[in-house]
């Protein structure tokens, strides 16, 4: 009995240090699992310089109608234009569009909110597209 | 798990004759040190699996193939008038990819000169695949946008 007892304690001792041993499959099972990508880069190209475009409006008692534009860069066709026309401070007085740019010429004829003639300061354009 | 306190006898040995203290001692020693061996064969390996778990975790590694959901996508703009530019801004910048890509996230970069990025948006793609990033808050001109970059993962 007495002799059994160092191999007891030994087999104790190294059953605890076998228990002890972290499973290292833990450390090789690795299975990555990658997130899908797709990325890219693409330029943004103006189609012209709008800043030679000439604008001229009609008015009814002071209050613009409509809106005719000209010189309008060709490789604008087929852009969608939107017109703003503003006051004093650049505020806001009437806009149109966006519209689908047809020719080198557009008649804008559906402006949102009222415009008085003589307080127009300056006309904005911007052209998404083609 | 053994320890030696634990070990019988050892508080009797003083009242014992000297042969039965000789033959207790070799009792002694013949269990207390497989008993230490093992103690201390645990504490090394406890010392040494814990290094282990350590590297393992700094060394696991695998292979995988990254795949794409879309071999492209498209943007367009949207603009809005501002007065405090003053100036066409762009409002949304609309992705369209597929609908392998719903659910995944998305990030829209407009970038201007020499590739600055001017600002960044990001969401998650509808089930169509589809976003409409809002660029407004960024108050961005239009006129300024010179390239726009895109990356989805999922």
């Amino acid at each position: 009995m007495v002799r059994e007892r160092p191999a007891v304690a030994a087999f104790a001792g190294l059953t605890l240090a076998f228990l002890a041993w972290p499973g290292d499959a833990a450390a090789t099972a690795i299975a990555p699992n990658p997130d899908q990508v797709s990325s890219g880069s693409a330029s943004t190209s103006a189609c012209g310089s709008l800043a030679g475009i000439g604008v001229a409006w009609k008015s009814t008692a002071n209050v613009v109608t409509s809106v005719t534009l000209t010189s309008i860069p060709s490789a604008c066709a087929s852009g969608r234009l939107s017109l703003t026309l503003v006051g004093s401070g650049n505020a806001s007085l009437a806009t149109a569009g966006p519209l689908t740019v047809s020719g080198t010429t557009l008649s804008v004829t559906s402006l949102t909110g009222s415009a008085t003639a003589t307080s127009v300061t300056a006309a904005y354009v911007s052209v998404v597209g083609p | 798990m053994w320890t030696l306190s634990e070990v019988p006898e050892i508080g009797n040995m003083g009242s014992h004759a000297e042969s039965s203290r000789s033959g207790r001692s070799r009792h002694i020693a013949r269990f207390a040190v497989p008993a230490v061996v093992g103690v201390v064969v645990f504490g090394a390996v406890t010392a040494f699996a814990a290094t282990l778990s350590v590297n393992g975790k700094t060394l696991g590694s695998g292979n995988a193939t990254v795949s794409s959901c879309n071999s492209g996508a498209s943007v367009t703009y949207t603009t809005t008038y501002s007065a405090t530019l003053p100036g066409y801004k762009v409002a949304t910048a609309p992705v369209t990819t597929a609908a392998a890509c719903n659910g995944f996230a998305y990030k829209v970069t407009l970038t201007g000169a020499a590739n600055a990025s001017l600002a960044e948006v990001t969401g998650t793609l509808d089930a169509s695949g589809n976003a409409s990033p809002d660029f407004s808050a960024s108050n961005i001109a239009a006129a300024n946008v010179t390239g726009v970059s895109v990356v989805i993962t999922g």
